[in-house]
């Protein structure tokens, strides 16, 4: 793919964007029920935190950060953050394998843009902005209440760890979801991987045995979608480790969509239409 | 249509469903890595909790649970949150609805909802046989506590049970679908609820008594978190009627809501096309 191409795809990005806003646009229900649901799930989980801290005051394990109230706070506002913008931008990972296996992929390659592009593109979806809107409150009032430290450079540190790092993890699950093209229907592995994600962003991974930490950096990044972003925003962390943290992330997105490229040529070798 | 009859389209139905599940082995069966990842997930925080609670305070019991009697609750709820009704069932009765399906259910001589019921038994059994057997795998490496034999009997009708409450609890807040174009936000939230307010994170005791005062007036305790410490003998029989009697008025109540709920929605329901 050529520079050019890149460009030219990427302008149709805004139109796509508008689209997405005036589908939600269309059932306003839904923007209530995504701010609705986001509130609810911030509440149950800073009562599911307010529970272990009633018990013991600060969690720390074997990082070097200690987790209280006001962290852990943070903590879920971030998850909120992330995933709502992974919503957003990232919802049509899970419609690859079905767009493989049931509805088919001719439409998407004879238009003049990337398959795996239009995909992502058609599936975006201006709800998740709500739950990143819910969860910066939360942020916010975290910020507030129990008097956290942030600075407008740390923010945009964090901001930019967190988007690499999500890209790195959806990348990897976009490879996960082109193995339909070879064993069919594979709900069952997105469901592992969901499962991980779903389980450990919530979590702060840093008081997590240093083998699980690796696990979670390297192997399936879900580090990157509330721990490291909350240290880096909250200054837990050192500057060179806050460096570290994005120059993994950035080497994971490259490794991934080299992958991606790699599974999507040879899937679609493989792959046949079928119908009419 | 007589009740023998009726009873054995149903159970055709479930296994018809058995053999659906069986066509898509592989994918089910990977739906189980579900179990260990959750698992560990809970365990490692709980973990640091409980080292922590002990080098604090001295610490072993938290909540009325020491630390391998909490690991082994949170296997048991999490293998009953994963068996009885939430996702899949919700999205089924959205998509009948919403797409039309529903239509030529209403033209057969069945009722909808009992043909949802009886569909979801297999997999709710299969998930369950699953789970123990991970369960008795993970207790070749954990010691984890075997519930004794009195305690697998008295779980037998509190788990009946709760796959009543959940099944209602989830087909009712599908059925919202008749007014609610995509209402997965509902789903979304009562899947929470039952799962936090259940007990199906953390044991409900760990919460502050207020909390667990009100907590024990909502029916989603029934769904996970009586059935666990049921089965983890945290109960002597005699002080299970009271707690039996409450589930199956809330068992009544739902199923009362459930026909409302069917009987407004059917009125409302149009299926055009053809």
């Amino acid at each position: 793919m050529s520079y050019k191409d890149i460009i030219r795809q990427l302008r149709l990005l805004p139109e796509y964007i508008r689209i997405s806003f005036l589908q939600i646009a269309e059932n306003k229900i839904q923007l209530f029920g995504a701010f609705f649901t986001t509130s609810i799930n911030l509440v149950l989980y800073i009562l599911f935190w307010g529970v272990i801290t009633y018990q013991i005051p600060v969690l720390t394990g074997f990082g070097w950060v200690t987790w209280g109230q006001g962290e852990l706070t943070f903590l879920i506002g971030m998850t909120e953050v992330a995933w709502g913008f992974g919503a957003f931008a990232w919802m049509g990972i899970w419609q690859i394998h079905w767009y493989i296996t049931e509805i088919g992929i001719e439409t998407f390659q004879i238009r003049p843009a990337g398959s795996i592009y239009q995909i992502l593109a058609t599936s975006l979806w201006a709800g998740g902005l709500i739950q990143v809107v819910v969860g910066g409150i939360m942020l916010s009032l975290s910020v507030l209440t129990f008097g956290l430290i942030v600075t407008p450079f740390s923010i945009i540190l964090g901001v930019s760890a967190l988007l690499i790092g999500q890209a790195a993890l959806y990348l990897l699950w976009s490879c996960l979801c082109c193995l339909a093209f070879w064993i069919g229907k594979n709900e069952g592995i997105l469901t592992i991987s969901d499962a991980l994600e779903y389980n450990f962003a919530r979590m702060p991974i840093d008081i997590m045995p240093i083998g699980v930490q690796y696990f979670l950096l390297f192997v399936f990044p879900v580090i990157f979608i509330s721990t490291v972003p909350t240290m880096i925003i909250l200054n837990l962390i050192p500057l060179n480790f806050t460096l570290l943290y994005i120059g993994i992330a950035s080497l994971l997105v490259i490794i991934w969509l080299i992958f991606l490229r790699i599974i999507w040529s040879r899937g679609l070798k493989h792959y046949q239409p079928v119908g009419g | 249509m007589p009740f023998s009859l009726r009873l054995e389209s149903y159970l055709a139905v479930a296994r018809i469903s058995f053999r659906n599940i069986r066509q898509y082995t592989t994918d089910f069966l990977t739906h189980f890595a579900f179990f260990p990842v959750q698992i560990i997930a809970m365990s490692l925080v709980y973990w640091i909790v409980y080292q922590q609670a002990w080098i604090l305070n001295g610490m072993t019991v938290i909540g009325g649970f020491t630390f391998p009697e909490l690991i082994s609750y949170l296997f048991i709820a999490i293998i009953i949150a994963r068996a009885l009704p939430r996702w899949q069932l919700s999205i089924e009765v959205e998509r009948d609805i919403d797409l039309g399906p529903l239509v030529s259910y209403l033209a057969k001589p069945i009722d909808y909802a009992s043909f949802k019921f009886f569909s979801e038994i297999p997999r709710v059994l299969i998930y369950l046989l699953f789970g123990i057997l991970t369960y008795l795998v993970t207790l070749l490496f954990i010691p984890l506590p075997l519930p004794s034999l009195l305690n697998v009997l008295l779980f037998i009708p509190f788990f009946v049970i709760a796959y009543f409450i959940s099944f209602l609890l989830v087909f009712t807040v599908a059925l919202s679908t008749f007014w609610v174009y995509r209402g997965w936000w509902l789903r979304n939230l009562i899947s929470l609820l039952m799962l936090m307010v259940g007990g199906g994170l953390i044991p409900l005791s760990f919460f502050p008594p207020t909390l667990q005062f009100v907590f024990g007036l909502l029916p989603f305790q029934y769904c996970y978190y009586i059935p666990a410490i049921i089965l983890q003998g945290f109960y002597l029989p005699e002080q299970l009627l009271p707690i039996a009697l409450l589930s199956l008025i809330w068992l009544v109540v739902l199923w009362l809501l459930a026909r409302f709920v069917w009987s407004l929605g059917r009125r409302k329901y149009e299926g055009p096309g053809g």
